[in-house]
């Protein structure tokens, strides 16, 4: 058993893109403040940070989860992957390429975190369109209306 | 909207996790995968001093079939098959599994309305239902399913039946003290006919209204058993006791209508910013009448399978 006191800033070290990140934090202290503030990481982006909106999320273990709702202390024994380290991977190009071709963005604010979960979900996989809708529907998006955002998921699968 | 302070404190053992609810000073709330937790903290809707994170006991993380014969659950008598679900398996992991599980297919269909798969790959089973929100889905699946929550505490082990689990808004069976370990899910017959409807503004919302229902035909096509659940309209999920009134009988349209108005006269029904008392009426009898009539088609269907595979 560990037990971290409220106000006490403890030692934690987290795996993120394939860097080690060790600082001192709160144990209240949520995955998505974590990056941005301790790691300069901040293509993570922060809307609503209560689980609705989608922008902050990132890859745990390889499964696409809101970082907003997720402590940074305990995800210790896991590895994180943002939008900068999934800019790094050999998909990113072709995902890149496609959301640019469909006018997949205009202000570009929910952007890294459906490259998150399209990386995590659909590129290279067999989805129905019924699942790239669900996983899209993870997202809002105030710009685009969703219908640049769908083609180009849909050349990804 | 960030959490207010709290003891952060991880448990290695089911047994450490016991001792720390044990201590009632201590008040502590048990994180499992977050989805609901996490919002109510970064909104502080609740302040708990101490956070108990259970993600690394894996013994609570798997799910399996038993066949066993439940108290309580007479009417599915003699042995039922129930899914197994430990409160720590993901959402996603069980929507994963009833895919493959003809059985499950219910859950399945039902999983596929809970949030996105960003919060099902995180959200647990257990935690959904310990939550208990009125309009979840996993909460009417488990009550029209029917099935029990094993839960335990330092005191000992106790089931409860998912007809006495949920209390009132976000208020469950479960005590101070306890832990919601695992909970059994009746796994309906390959020949049972299913149907799960909802009814929401947008995809991944909580739902408006929501009904599921389980229905077992006999072959003289009359209706042997069968059971409806509402979610989103009371302060926890409910059976509609009136669609027994057709057991023993031969399937028709209008007498499907009447029974889920019976139904619907007997709860009440308020306005809220949603919707309006008597929209909600109206959806209620709509989403009764037609989880009964696709249940009916499904169990049709099923039995005129069943006749194929044996000739």
């Amino acid at each position: 058993m560990e037990w971290i006191k409220a106000d006490t800033l403890t030692p934690v070290t987290l795996h993120v893109n394939g860097r080690q990140y060790r600082t001192a934090i709160e144990p209240r202290m949520l995955l998505s403040d974590f990056l941005r503030q301790e790691c300069g990481l901040t293509g993570t982006h922060v809307g609503c940070e209560h689980g609705v909106c989608g922008a902050c999320t990132v890859l745990v273990s390889g499964e696409a989860v809101r970082s907003c709702l997720m402590l940074a202390v305990s995800v210790t024994d896991a590895e994180i992957t943002t939008i900068e380290g999934l800019a790094k991977h050999p998909d990113f190009p072709a995902v890149y390429q496609a959301f640019t071709e469909n006018h997949a963005l205009q202000c570009g604010f929910c952007t890294p975190g459906i490259v998150a979960s399209a990386m995590a979900e659909v590129v290279g996989r067999k989805k129905k369109d019924k699942e790239i809708v669900d996983v899209l529907s993870g997202h809002l998006c105030r710009c685009t209306g969703y219908h640049g955002i769908l083609s180009a998921l849909r050349e990804l699968t | 909207m960030k959490p207010s302070a709290f003891d952060y404190i991880r448990v290695d053992t089911l047994d450490e996790a016991l001792s720390v609810l044990a201590d009632s000073n201590l008040e502590a709330k048990v994180l499992a995968g977050g989805q609901s937790l996490l919002p109510v903290l970064n909104m502080r809707l609740a302040q708990p001093k101490a956070l108990i994170d259970i993600n690394r006991l894996a013994a609570l993380a798997t799910l399996g079939q038993v066949e066993t014969n439940l108290t309580g659950v007479a009417a599915y008598s003699p042995a039922t098959t129930f899914l197994k679900v430990g409160a720590l398996v993901r959402q996603r992991q069980l929507e994963r599994y009833a895919l493959e599980e003809p059985r499950a297919e219910l859950i399945h269909t039902a999983l596929t309305y809970v949030g996105h798969p960003q919060t099902r790959n995180q959200g647990t089973v257990g935690g959904s239902l310990a939550h208990a929100d009125p309009s979840a889905e996993l909460p009417l699946l488990f009550l029209t399913l029917g099935g029990t929550a094993i839960m335990q505490s330092t005191r000992g082990e106790r089931q409860v039946a998912a007809e006495q689990f949920f209390q009132s808004y976000f208020t469950t069976a479960i005590k101070p003290d306890e832990m919601l370990t695992k909970t059994l899910w009746r796994l309906p017959a390959p020949d049972e006919g299913i149907a799960f409807k909802e009814y929401r503004r947008r995809h991944g919302d909580f739902a408006l209204l929501a009904a599921a229902c389980t229905m077992k035909i006999g072959s003289d096509r009359t209706v042997q058993h069968v059971r409806v659940g509402l979610g989103g309209l009371a302060d926890t999920p409910l059976l509609v006791d009136e669609v027994r009134e057709l057991v023993g009988e031969h399937w028709a349209k209008e007498r499907v209508r009447t029974v889920a108005e019976a139904g619907v006269n007997r709860l009440d029904f308020a306005d809220d910013y949603q919707a309006s008392s008597s929209y909600r009426r109206q959806l209620a009898t709509v989403l009764i009448s037609s989880v009964l009539d696709a249940a009916y088609e499904d169990a049709t269907a099923k039995e005129g399978n069943h006749g194929v595979d044996q000739g």
